[in-house]
């Protein structure tokens, strides 16, 4: 016996679910291997159709392996590796998941770093506890995934959902002084000096601790009945994404005219109670969800973001095909609310948050124009009710040949500067995203 | 009105033709029932406790240029005593879309329920049933040639005999008759080759709305598992648009024990 195979037995052993039975139709055993290549450019404009200022371009390769020695076993790896041109903070290599799977009839079990999601509705999601992002670049909010214990109990269309998180790790942000989407001020007017140019010094000790004492539980149970699918959840953890409370500068040059600012972030104790639904009722989809969260206030005294708050997003989607040929049109909307949310503020206020809150009252469209079975046209739009920002995505997504994909788009962003998307209204831009899959 | 003796050569025309048109009358319905006994034969033939089938799908555009795809379908009676069925398709390649899968269950009062998992998204989404004539998955099948056919809601007669490859078969003409179906079917009528000795389909021919030829049906191979015959591979060609899909099925097992949990969101999630 191999000490691969030894291992495998071991443990079944331990996992007390005896000698693996051979199913009927199964394939055998096997390895997977795979890579996903990735390459991205970004040119950002003064506006739309107007010079070129700025731009980026990154290469990402993500190596995989899919190991399942048996039918209920899976054995899953890979790696991030990417490489910004651009942005040196943005070149990282690590392990973006990695997990053991072990799935019978009526439970599973896992263990490892996986991607997790939570809820039904098509963006925004106030259930969606255990995903975190990667808010390096905002506008492509990158899915990372969470190391966790998982395990879930089935019976009939019901599932029971329990999964631990043993230590916290927060979504990825960047605070450099050449990203983009930091959300923080490049610049701020000193008295006696006159203009600075801004950097930021992160201070962690406020971050939470890297040991089991930072663990998050949740559970989910969800169900199908009567054409309606549904499910309930809580979660007792953090917020992934960071306030960040902006400290007294901690250096400055007025020579250079430049300062360093120290900025704690920190993660707050969070308690969230929701669930989801999704319905088709004719040829529509109605699917939303809704979230109550209770938050650990740091600081009594403030108000806003600290207070419990409450997410509802909620919309409908239908596709129109053609029977004479490839062609079809989805389209979706979806409206979402979003209680208690403060606008980022000014440096001048203690406690910023860009990426907590984008919305109070948003409308959410998703159009897909599929003209061949190689070409559509995609747009999606998100305009803020009560601010009017808003963001805008078209773009065109070309398949010459199966696993290949070419994206041509642009991202444009509007509104008052104190706004969400307004703030990053000078970061309109073309994009064009090339990847293949073998 | 007519003069009387005009009449009343009409009256008499009348009796005279009366019995010839109570035997044809007679003839059509015979006709109609043996045609959906045909398709009843056929039903049962089809129908097993459960299945499954990896496939290797190809589809070929004018130009010549073929994008496959293979994977796997598994199938199981909602219940035992009934025809309505819960399917899992899985596909395997090409990479970009490995482990996406469409899970639908047919309800015989309501709606059928489906649901698509993409693994880039790493959820499922419930998707509104599709429109009948909508194409299924970029092939030149429609939605309604992949659901299970009512015998009900449709017409029947048998119009002929013909071969098809040697092999005697009855051409049955099948019609949309439930309302429903004739507002949303893509085909105003289709012609089925069935093997009489075997129950089974060998051809379709699908004419569309206005009446025309548009699709056509040929099954390639065929092989008896388990004491059920089954398609082996299959083309499906477009005549309209000059594109065809074919499918090849290997490795099938009826009745060997699909589990009921395959037919879940939760297993359609797992994506393996």
């Amino acid at each position: 016996m191999t000490r691969d195979r030894r291992v495998l037995w071991l443990l079944w052993l331990i996992l007390g679910v005896g000698v693996p039975d051979a199913r009927a139709g199964e394939e055998p055993s096997k390895v997977r291997l795979g890579v996903y290549l990735e390459y991205e450019y970004f040119s950002y404009l003064t506006s739309l159709g107007g010079e070129v200022v700025d731009s980026r371009n990154a290469f990402t390769a993500i190596p995989r392996l899919d190991w399942a020695p048996h039918h209920d076993l899976l054995l899953h790896a890979s790696v991030l590796m990417r490489k910004d041109f651009s942005e040196e903070e943005r070149s990282r290599i690590y392990a973006y998941d990695a997990f053991m799977s072990l799935e019978r009839e009526t439970w599973s079990f896992s263990i490892g770093r996986e991607v997790l999601s939570w809820g039904r509705a098509d963006s925004l999601r106030p259930t969606d506890v255990f995903q975190r992002h990667d808010y390096t670049d905002l506008i492509e909010d990158r899915v990372e995934a969470t190391d966790v214990v998982k395990v879930t109990f089935s019976r009939g269309t019901g599932t029971l959902e329990g999964v631990w998180a043993p230590v916290f790790t927060p979504d990825i942000v960047s605070y450099a002084a050449d990203n983009r989407w930091t959300g923080l001020p490049a610049t701020t007017d000193v008295p006696g000096v006159g203009q600075v140019s801004l950097t930021y010094d992160e201070d962690s000790q406020q971050r939470p601790p890297a040991t089991l004492a930072s663990g998050q539980v949740g559970i989910r149970f969800s169900g199908t009945t009567g054409g309606w699918d549904y499910s309930g959840m809580g979660y007792y953890g953090y917020d992934r994404v960071p306030t960040i409370t902006l400290h007294e500068v901690e250096t400055q040059d007025p020579a250079a005219q430049t300062a360093t600012i120290r900025l704690v972030p920190t993660h707050k104790r969070i308690t969230v109670f929701g669930g989801d639904f999704a319905k088709a009722i004719s040829r529509w989809t109605v699917r939303g969800e809704a979230a109550y969260t209770l938050t650990a206030d740091l600081d009594p005294g403030t108000t806003g973001i600290n207070d419990p708050y409450f997410r509802f997003t909620g919309g409908a989607d239908r596709t129109i095909s053609s029977t004479t040929s490839a062609q079809s049109f989805l389209f979706g909307i979806q409206y979402a609310l979003d209680t208690e949310a403060e606008q980022p503020g000014p440096l001048d206020t203690q406690e910023v948050n860009p990426w907590l809150h984008p919305f109070r009252q948003a409308l959410v469209v998703n159009t897909s124009w599929k003209f061949t079975e190689s070409v559509r046209f995609d747009f999606r739009g998100y305009v803020n009710r009560v601010e009017h920002d808003y963001l805008v995505r078209p773009e065109f997504v070309w398949t010459p040949i199966d696993s290949m994909t070419i994206v041509i788009g642009s991202d444009v962003l509007g509104g008052q500067a104190t706004t969400f998307f307004g703030q990053y209204r000078d970061n309109d831009r073309l994009r064009l995203r090339m990847s293949y899959t073998f | 009105m007519k003069p009387a003796p005009l009449r009343r050569l009409v009256v008499a025309i009348a009796l005279l033709l009366a019995p010839w048109q109570a035997v044809g009358q007679m003839q059509a319905d015979a006709q109609t029932r043996d045609a959906v006994e045909v398709m009843r034969r056929v039903e049962r033939q089809e129908t097993a406790p459960d299945e499954q089938v990896r496939f290797t799908m190809r589809l070929i555009e004018p130009s010549g240029r073929v994008r496959e795809r293979t994977g796997v379908v598994y199938e199981r009676q909602v219940s035992p005593a009934g025809f309505d069925e819960m399917h899992l398709i899985r596909f395997y390649s090409p990479a970009d879309i490995q482990g996406s899968g469409v899970l639908t269950i047919e309800n015989q009062d309501r709606d059928n329920d489906q649901w698509l998992y993409l693994p880039a998204y790493h959820t499922t989404r419930r998707i509104a049933p599709a429109n009948r004539g909508d194409r299924y998955m970029g092939t030149d099948f429609l939605y309604e040639d992949i659901m299970r056919e009512r015998i009900e809601e449709y017409r029947y007669r048998i119009s002929g005999e013909e071969t098809v490859d040697g092999v005697p078969c009855l051409v049955v003409e099948a019609t949309p008759a439930a309302e429903r179906l004739a507002r949303e079917s893509a085909y105003s009528r289709k012609l089925i080759w069935v093997d009489p000795a075997r129950d089974l389909v060998l051809k379709v021919d699908y004419f569309n709305r206005d009446g025309r030829l548009f699709k056509r049906l040929t099954v390639t191979a065929t092989e008896k598992v388990a004491d059920k015959h089954r398609w082996r591979a299959v083309r499906m060609q477009d005549l309209d648009r000059q594109h065809e899909t074919t499918v090849e099925y290997r490795d099938r097992r009826i009745g060997a024990g699909v589990p009921e949990s395959y037919f879940t969101e939760a297993y359609l999630k797992r994506g393996q």
